[in-house]
């Protein structure tokens, strides 16, 4: 794909993936987090 | 005048601008010097962030290796995606937390309230400012090399400017200044990135087209192993480009700093999915750019002028002052950073702790200044007579910076055990195991990177002093007590805020004592 070999693409496609499913991944267990801001002084 | 000039200029009095305004508007006291006040909201933290992390490197030595290694070179840019988020998650909230609890405004001063002994700072101080100084001076670099391509003048001459502009830029004021500058500077460094690579793939006809193209002249170029496939197999290097600049930005003292200027310990959260939006826009441009530089420009004297001379090429004159001017902003906002952190290190973390503990803020920031200049003046003889290749610097300093200090930065929210013992083993064994394996030559021979064996040996360090001293040297309870309240999701009870609570401000005032 891409004009590239087979292990170039699967790890460059791969690789971010794997950084976006952590994001959402952090998103979701840190939804709690806003409670932190009610009540906090700065 | 060129109109590439012109675009520089116009920059430059911008930037000037913001730094003004937000020196106005900033407040005068330490905590606003110093953190802005604690108030910056996800958009900036994130972008500042990135920014101050994305230097020249990006647009020198990612080209650089683009150009000679082919997508070998991606492997930091993999790593380097999740760098912001992995920071936010890991430290953000809890960095935030604790830091306002134990009262700390610098980065360094952070690790020895919560390590308390004045070895971390006798220790941390020195290794970040020489960290910084290689960094700062791959910043002077790239900077003077991006003008001398502009303007046509002597490399001497152009870094001579670059220099001059910086430091001035830097004294306009404090955090803030930097924050909101570093925040316009990252906008202009995606546009000016998206623009070109955009430009570059139209030139070469495509994706698909230039790998192609590439691929016919050296096949090797389109593997993960390199330009002779000389990496292939060599996990070791490879760990540890993708490690550099992951991992490795939880240990920049001059990056850290971000997570103490936030609004709120939420921040992290919506900051954390905005660095990595910026990352995804980013990064992967100059690496790709420089494999394309192949196809358009095949005899470059200079592989780190790949980006600019791309840039040359296939955009109209005035969109090439566009990105001159991202090129710059890259530069500028990792410099300006930098420098402010060196200059903090130097006043408060080694000045006003262990010369004159009576310092007053106008003396601070002439130390701060007098820092600055000498950073500048040193950097200047290094780099007019002699300028080492950029990549290197950088991926050497931050090597070094990212093994002394991720796990004192990590474990300091994370492990209750972790004591001031263990801390300065860690930075210890991490500055002196990646130093002396990079200067030993032993990476092309074992095929181990630097920033593996430094974290290693800096989280053994950690680990080992920790625990071995568990009895002797005991986390003060005021810290654990801290500590607990970091790893609970809740507004910081007003009692836990230093000076507040009885108990907390007794054993803080006798570890200060004891510390003299």
């Amino acid at each position: 794909m891409f004009g590239l070999p087979t292990f170039t693409t699967v790890v460059i496609i791969g690789v971010p993936m794997l950084w976006v499913i952590y994001t959402g991944a952090f998103l979701w267990v840190s939804r709690g987090w806003k409670r932190e801001d009610a009540g906090a002084k700065k | 005048m060129s109109i590439e000039l012109a675009f520089l200029i116009i920059y430059f009095a911008a930037m000037a601008g913001i730094g003004v305004w937000a020196m106005k508007k900033g407040r005068s006291d330490s905590e606003g010097f110093l953190l802005a006040g604690r108030s910056l909201g996800p958009g900036v933290t994130a972008l500042r962030l990135q920014s101050s992390s994305m230097s020249g490197y990006m647009f020198m030595g990612a080209g650089s290796l683009g150009y000679t290694q082919g997508y070998f070179g991606m492997w930091y840019a993999l790593g380097d995606l999740g760098g912001g988020i992995l920071n936010l998650s890991v430290l953000g909230r809890r960095m935030r937390k604790l830091s306002q609890i134990l009262g700390s405004i610098t980065s360094i001063e952070y690790l020895e309230h919560r390590y308390p002994s004045k070895w971390i700072r006798l220790i941390a101080a020195p290794v970040a400012l020489f960290c910084m100084f290689f960094y700062v001076l791959a910043q002077f670099i790239a900077g003077g090399r991006g003008l001398e391509m502009v303007t046509g003048v002597s490399f001497p001459l152009a870094l001579a400017i670059a220099i001059g502009v910086i430091v001035l830029y830097t004294f306009l004021g404090g955090y803030l200044a930097v924050a909101y500058t570093d925040f316009v500077q990252a906008i202009i460094m995606v546009v000016g990135m998206v623009w070109i690579l955009v430009a570059t793939l139209v030139e070469v006809g495509g994706f698909t087209a230039g790998n192609q193209a590439v691929g016919e002249i050296n096949p090797n170029l389109l593997t993960m192993w390199g330009a002779d496939l000389g990496f292939h197999g060599q996990w070791g290097v490879i760990l540890g480009a993708l490690l550099v600049f992951s991992i490795g930005y939880m240990g920049w003292p001059h990056v850290v700093v971000s997570h103490m200027a936030m609004k709120r310990p939420s921040v992290a959260r919506t900051a954390g999915a905005y660095s990595l939006a910026f990352n995804l826009l980013f990064i992967p441009g100059p690496y790709l750019v420089g494999l394309f530089a192949l196809i358009l420009l095949p005899n470059l004297a200079n592989p780190e002028t790949a980006v600019f001379a791309v840039a040359d090429a296939v955009l109209p004159t005035f969109a090439v002052g566009i990105v001159m001017a991202a090129i710059m902003a890259a530069i500028m906002s990792t410099a300006d950073a930098l420098l402010l952190q060196a200059g903090t290190i130097a006043s408060q973390d080694i000045y006003a702790r262990f010369i004159n503990r009576k310092m007053t803020d106008a003396q601070m920031v002439k130390v701060s200044r007098i820092t600055v200049l000498l950073l500048a003046a040193i950097g200047y003889a290094i780099a007019a007579f002699d300028p080492p290749a950029v990549a290197e610097i950088v991926i050497f300093s931050t090597t070094v910076l990212g093994s002394a200090f991720v796990p004192s930065y990590v474990c300091a929210v994370w492990w209750k055990k972790a004591n001031a013992v263990g801390a300065i083993s860690s930075m210890l064994a991490g500055t002196g195991a990646s130093v002396a394996w990079q200067l030993s030559g032993l990476p092309s021979s074992t095929g181990i990177d630097p920033m593996v064996v430094g974290i290693l040996s800096s989280v053994l360090g950690m680990v080992v002093g920790s625990l071995l001293t568990q009895r002797s040297h005991p986390v003060p309870e005021r810290i654990t007590r801290a500590l607990d309240e970091t790893a609970k999701v809740g507004p910081i009870p007003a009692k836990m805020l230093l000076g507040q609570d009885a108990f907390l401000a007794a054993q803080a005032e006798v570890a200060a004592r004891s510390e003299g």
